[in-house]
């Protein structure tokens, strides 16, 4: 009697789990194997390109998550303060467009220059604020501390090279604009302080012999603006910064600029 | 048939296989679910130096702040569509945690009862699997009690049938128990909920490349099935190919060595895979099935989950004609 039992019970589950890995089976299927949506390949950002005219001055802020304004709970990053602050130096109208994307690193930046893409905002741009670097050098923090200054140098040299050969890039495409480029700042606040400090201190120092090399750019150093402030200035993932943090560089770039913007 | 069937489900009830298969899956489970639990210990850890999330509602603001810049970030005409899909994704994902209050790094009973699966399904439950199947028909061979069942004046095939068929009856069992005992297991450490939290899927594979812009949430009970949909799937396959190797082979200690070296093979064959095809067309390298709907894989040229189903179906195929042909043209003599 009890073969006659466990015989019943077995069937009765077969057929229970039959139904459901069957049904799941089935969305599975449908889940994956649609048709991929084809890749709206309409390249961004060429269309509806801001033109050059008399009475706009046009900025334009190209990078990683920085120059996007991730971790401004008030969405409005560089380029929001930025145009505020503009506002009040010159009657004219400012146009700011934002091409940031979050993660980007200096070998994809200059990549998306090179795609052509981004070169009528290029073009027409009057300023141009350029955040770039800090996730390649993030990405050695990942490392143990023997392969460590290592790949620092290996990283530094490549990120000067393609920083090198991206204003290259803008300056061909455009020879008036003022560049600006914003600094890195050291998130990590006690963590490794010393080596940290050294890692990025030289980083700035290197953006910055190669930015004095050209005429028309700056550097906004952030490094010092964000060392004893931390807590005030960086958002909750404490890695970017939150808006009071992004007020302060848009205000630090609008008083480098202020004469400039003068006589444009 | 039916009671040919019957017979044969009793026969491996009696040989005891199926309880041991679900001790070693209770005990496993068992193992799994306390690791996880103080694993999650040491991320919540980790995180909160990483961080400075100290205060048990800090993830909120962690997560509003995301919700926010991804936000910021779909309304940006420099991303491209493919990003805009994952990141619309993981903010619907983000908003369920808020809204119901979980923190994203808890896991709950159904999460546990999702990941069991994908860890084990290219390994575990295929070794389960042999277990259940390599003595099939071997044994009956090895002990000789093979032919008092083909003296009855049944065919053959309907002898062999009726095994096959007892077996697939028998791992739907394990299924069900592995789906039973997992939930039952990590509730008692994640409790019961989680059935309604979203999941990413609809990942797919072409050229090479992982492509995003399929990917939409479902909730964690159809995400569960899809995955034990899948496990079933290959199950079935390993017990087949199992079954084949036991109709091949007079010993069973052979048949299990033989099918266990084939699964242990595929593990290391793996790493070949982007670079040499002939690998990709053996069955034990496609058993991560649940890595294509998860989208946690590594994409290699060619190889997509249709193609691994394709693959897994010839092979079972392949074994059903191989165990039948040969079982019914062998000589069964002494």
């Amino acid at each position: 009697m009890q073969k006659r039992y466990s015989w019943y019970g077995i069937v009765a589950i077969a057929l229970f789990s039959l139904i459901f890995t069957l049904f799941g089976f089935v969305q599975t299927i449908r889940f994956t194997t649609g048709s991929p949506v084809s890749q709206t390949a309409t390249a961004p950002g060429t269309a509806d390109k801001p033109v050059k005219e008399g009475n706009i001055i046009n900025v334009f802020i190209i990078g990683d998550s920085i120059a996007m304004g991730i971790g401004d709970e008030k969405l409005q990053g560089i380029g929001g303060y930025l145009k505020d602050l503009m506002k009040t130096q010159t009657p004219r109208d400012i146009v700011v467009d934002n091409a940031g994307i979050d993660g980007l690193k200096t070998a994809e930046l200059l990549q998306s220059i090179k795609s052509g893409r981004m070169d009528n905002a290029l073009k027409s741009a009057d300023f141009i604020v350029i955040s770039i670097g800090g996730n390649d050098l993030r990405e050695i923090q990942r490392l143990t501390d023997v392969s460590r200054e290592a790949a620092y140098q290996e990283k530094k040299a490549a990120y000067l090279a393609g920083l090198k050969e991206t204003t290259q890039k803008i300056r061909a495409l455009n020879k008036n604009s003022v560049l600006i480029f914003i600094g890195l700042y050291d998130p990590t606040g006690q963590d490794n302080a010393n080596e940290n400090a050294k890692f990025v201190s030289e980083w700035n120092y290197q953006t910055q012999l190669l930015v004095a090399a050209d005429q028309k750019a700056i550097f906004i150093p952030t490094y010092d603006l964000f060392k004893l402030n931390l807590d005030r200035f960086m958002a909750a993932d404490k890695l970017h910064p939150n808006s009071t943090g992004y007020q302060m560089i848009s205000y630090l770039i609008s008083k480098d600029i202020e004469n400039m913007l003068g006589q444009l | 048939m039916y009671r040919l069937v019957q017979n044969e489900v009793v026969k491996m009830l009696r040989k005891k296989r199926l309880y041991i298969v679900l001790g070693i899956l209770l005990i496993m489970i068992s193992a799994f679910a306390y690791g996880q639990y103080h694993s999650l210990d040491r991320t919540r850890e980790q995180l909160a130096k990483r961080i400075g999330m100290t205060d048990t509602g800090d993830w909120r603001k962690l997560a509003e702040q995301q919700i926010i810049d991804m936000k910021n970030r779909l309304d940006s005409h420099y991303m491209d569509e493919e990003h805009n899909s994952t990141t619309r994704v993981r903010m619907e994902q983000l908003q369920y945690y808020l809204d119901n209050n979980i923190n994203p790094v808890d896991i709950s009973g159904a999460r546990f009862t999702t990941r069991f699966i994908e860890q084990s399904i290219y390994l575990f439950l295929p070794l389960l699997m042999i277990l259940l199947a390599a003595d099939m028909v071997s044994g009956e061979l090895a002990g000789g009690t093979v032919k008092l069942l083909l003296t009855r004046g049944v065919p053959r095939w309907k002898v062999l049938l009726s095994k096959y068929i007892a077996l697939l009856l028998l791992e739907l069992n394990v299924v069900f128990f592995t789906l039973l005992i997992s939930v039952a297991v990590s509730g008692i450490f994640f409790g019961y909920g989680g059935w309604t939290e979203p999941v990413a899927t609809g990942f797919q594979v072409a050229a090479g490349k992982l492509i995003t812009s399929n990917v939409v949430n479902v909730p964690q009970w159809q995400y569960l099935l899809m995955v034990y949909g899948l496990a079933y799937f290959v199950m079935v396959v390993v017990g087949t190919v199992s079954f084949m190797i036991s109709v091949l082979v007079k010993s069973t200690a052979a048949s299990i060595g033989i099918m266990l070296s084939t699964l242990v093979s595929g593990t290391f064959l793996s790493s070949f895979l982007a670079d040499w095809t002939l690998p990709r067309y053996l069955f034990m390298v496609n058993m991560r099935l649940t890595d294509y709907i998860s989208g946690s894989l590594r994409p290699i040229e060619g190889m997509n989950l249709t193609f691994s189903l394709t693959v897994l179906a010839a092979w079972m195929v392949a074994a059903i004609v191989v165990s039948f042909w040969y079982f019914t043209k062998r000589d069964i003599l002494v």
